[in-house]
């Protein structure tokens, strides 16, 4: 502790220096952050992702429609709590590039089979009173200025009403808290089925999917192959996953892109770790004579690498922990501007088992030198 | 003497000391390499979606979609519809006289990857002789042959084929409950339908029990009729669809994740330019406080401030060209034509000309903005005091 005020005043030698450096290393961490908090994100995705719930879509894909006379057999099919149908009802909401994604359910389906949902039974029943009501996420209440009452057009992508028109009216009756950890119906506006059934031009009487509560969550691998046995060699032929698998398979999706957040990561940090480590050889070179005083005056080997090492750390930890509070603060604009629904896990505890790596490996040269330094060679400035 | 004699007089100085300080000069040099390098290779890929897109642009074709829907499996197009069409104004006609109109039908097949067997949805799209005709100057059979009318036949684009386990031809695919066959395999001169799989239009529709197509594709006569088709058909109350043409609907198709790979390329590479310059102005900082006397004297024999300037900025993009060379060499040689598969779709970074300028401008604005503030310090330096300096 008492080296403090040493290593203090080394860190501010050159101020100039320091601040520069301290630029180049924030800036790898506020990369660093954003991709540590993406790829954290994505694992928090599959962590959060219900696994008692399994979706049973066509085997054509979510846009393929299936019969909603499966549902009673869903229903009756051992190990099923609860099944709930799902049509895909969103759409461009106002303005061409902007999707306000909705659902068409059944109220009493979609309570039954997803838990995490924040709708009050007020609400639920609000819903069921009105045929053309509408539960919208607080999110999208604060978007687009939604309150309850107001009666909006939505315009869903695949879908035209039988009027002839582009337009389904709804009616708010109810604003519900957001939760993007529930992966299931937490970010929707939520319709009745029967109501978005009778309006639409085309395909009445079938779904996008069902979801389905089963008992039992260590079932649903065996589960998913009963309810598909059940569908096999029908016209209709089924695929279902837990919502887990989903979004297991939604990563891999993303195939080589985790490959190269890698590789960026690492490039970053093979540049960084040259520059503060010639900067740290430099600094450590001008500081010969300094370092020759110190061991004059008594200063062990130990210590003068000591306080060599942790100006580094000093350096490095103060750099991340800045660079990984700017990337936190951009994380929501970043991910806003590419469309990635992600949000963001932690990044600091990783960043700084980084950032020590960094200053150790960085100022070992400079460390080593000041622990080989002879008195006589340092004072005379050699 | 003259200032541009100055100048190279001066830089002559600095560049021969150069090697003096080579630890902190390859270090600049290192670190712009691997900020172009990193650049590069990102906005590559984006490139190469453009590219995907763009290969095969045939500015003569138009494709119906449901009025407000973005995808070509969004559509319901009736038998009355395509009738509607045949008096367009525009349409290219066949040899025989027939327009050249093909109703299209899009649906998703499962298929697995090779690499992780993952089950993943492709699109087949349903075709016919027509649209066969229209994809005669691109697409080409290189395995196989092409899929019959009527039969449960189809074939695979050469993407698909590398990427899925089962579209050997010859293999058997599960369709609705029937086999299907795959019978060939197309190139499409590495455009975005290598990715898809197609058969027969009529026998899908059939297969999937749908009533109606999901997309209309025509052949123009000419890329000036599009105007003229396009007008006709939005304006005609009874069809409910707009018009786009081929490339564009890729494009729309593709924007996002176009936007993303420029995006998350200029965002990072503008992040870690930052880092760089501010790695490079440490470093020529240090070659200033190394040559203090030598500048010093120039300034004291006579040398202006402007040269001095000019010299240790020329200094800085010495070392910055090195780096961008290096770093685009590497982009290129390593990442350009590498394979990319990401979101269901497989294509290869590209790394173009422009590309390779946009990562030397980078380059060169890293070594600007390294080299001026050193460089001012160096001109606004007291020569006395300088000259006495250790």
């Amino acid at each position: 502790m008492k080296f403090l005020p040493l290593v203090w005043a080394g860190v501010w030698r050159r101020p100039g220096r320091t601040a520069l450096t301290l630029i180049s290393i924030i800036s790898a961490f506020v990369i660093f952050g954003i991709l540590q908090g993406f790829t954290s994100g994505l694992s928090r995705l599959v962590a959060n992702a219900q696994a008692d719930v399994l979706i049973t879509q066509s085997r054509g894909g979510p846009l393929d429609r299936l019969p909603i006379a499966d549902l009673d057999i869903l229903k009756r099919t051992p190990g099923v709590r609860a099944a709930a149908r799902t049509v895909f009802f969103g759409g461009p909401f106002r303005q061409p590039n902007a999707f306000l994604p909705a659902q068409a359910i059944d109220p009493d389906e979609a309570r039954a089979v997803d838990d995490q949902l924040h709708i009050t039974p007020a609400q639920w029943a609000a819903l069921k009173a009105t045929r053309s009501g509408a539960l919208v996420t607080s999110d999208h209440a604060k978007l687009y200025g939604f309150k309850v009452g107001d009666r909006v057009p939505l315009t869903p992508q695949f879908y035209t009403n039988k009027d002839g028109g582009r337009a389904f009216p709804v009616d708010v009756v109810g604003i519900y808290p957001s939760n993007p950890d529930d992966g299931v119906f937490g970010g929707l506006v939520l319709l009745n089925y029967d109501y978005i059934d009778q309006s639409r031009a085309s395909n009445a009487g079938t779904v996008n999917g069902y979801l389905v509560r089963i008992d039992d969550p260590l079932k649903s691998g065996v589960m998913s192959v009963a309810i598909d046995r059940q569908f096999a060699n029908s016209p209709h032929e089924t695929k279902t996953y837990s919502l887990r698998q989903l979004a297991l398979a939604s990563i891999a999706r993303l195939g080589d892109v985790g490959l190269a957040v890698r590789l960026i990561a690492g490039a970053v940090f093979f540049a960084l770790l040259f520059s503060v480590g010639s900067v740290m050889i430099q600094s450590g070179r001008e500081r010969t004579v300094e370092l020759a005083v110190l061991k004059t005056l008594g200063f062990g080997d130990a210590t003068v690498v000591g306080i060599t090492i942790v100006e580094a750390v000093v350096i490095c930890l103060a750099a991340a922990i800045a660079g990984l509070l700017i990337s936190t603060a951009l994380y929501p604009v970043v991910m806003k501007t590419i469309h990635f629904n992600v949000k963001a896990g932690p990044a600091l505890p990783a960043g700084l088992i980084v950032a020590l790596l960094l200053a150790l490996v960085a100022g070992a040269i400079p460390a080593w030198r000041a622990a080989r330094l002879s008195i006589v060679d340092g004072l005379a400035g050699r | 003497m003259h200032p541009l004699r100055q100048i190279l007089v001066a830089t002559a100085l600095a560049l021969r000391t150069l090697p003096q300080r080579l630890g902190p000069s390859t270090v600049t040099v290192v670190g712009v390499a691997t900020v172009v390098a990193v650049m590069v290779c990102i906005l590559a890929i984006g490139q190469g979606v453009r590219r995907f897109v763009d290969v095969n642009d045939q500015e003569d074709r138009a494709v119906l979609l449901p009025a407000g829907g973005a995808s070509e499996f969004a559509g319901a197009f009736t038998t009355g519809d395509v009738a509607v069409l045949q008096s367009a104004p525009g349409v290219k006609r066949t040899a025989d006289g027939r327009r050249m109109i093909q109703p299209l039908a899009a649906v998703g097949v499962e298929v697995i990857r090779r690499k992780d067997g993952a089950p993943q949805n492709e699109m087949l799209r349903g075709t016919g002789e027509i649209g066969n005709l229209m994809n005669k100057s691109t697409l080409h059979i290189v395995q196989g042959r092409m899929f019959r009318a009527g039969m449960h036949e189809l074939v695979a684009g050469k993407t698909a084929h590398d990427l899925f386990r089962g579209l050997d031809v010859g293999d058997k695919i599960d369709i609705r409950g029937a086999p299907w066959t795959v019978v060939g395999v197309y190139a499409d001169e590495g455009g975005i339908d290598e990715n898809s799989l197609a058969g027969d239009v009529e026998t899908i529709k059939a297969a999937f029990g749908n009533t109606t197509y999901q997309s209309i594709g025509v052949q123009l006569a000419s890329p000036s009729d599009y105007r003229r088709f396009r007008d006709w058909v939005m304006s005609n109350p009874q069809l409910n669809a707009q018009v786009k043409t081929l490339g564009q609907y890729y494009r729309d198709q593709m924007k996002q994740l176009r936007v993303l790979f420029d995006f998350v390329g200029f965002f990072v590479g503008g992040v870690m330019a930052v880092g760089a310059a501010a790695g490079a102005i440490t470093t020529l900082y240090a070659a200033v406080d190394a040559r203090l006397r030598e500048i010093a004297t120039l300034r004291a024999i006579g040398f202006g401030g402007g040269s001095v300037v000019a010299s240790i900025i020329i200094e800085a993009l010495a070392l910055a060209i090195p780096g961008a060379l290096i770093g685009v060499g590497i982009a290129a040689l390593g990442f350009n034509g590498h394979g990319i598969d990401t979101a269901g779709l497989a294509f290869q970074a590209s790394v173009t000309p422009g590309l390779a300028l946009t990562g030397v401008g980078v380059a060169l604005a890293i070594g600007l903005i390294g080299g001026l503030f050193p460089a001012i310090r160096a001109a606004r330096l007291p020569v006395a005091e300088a000259l006495r300096a250790s």
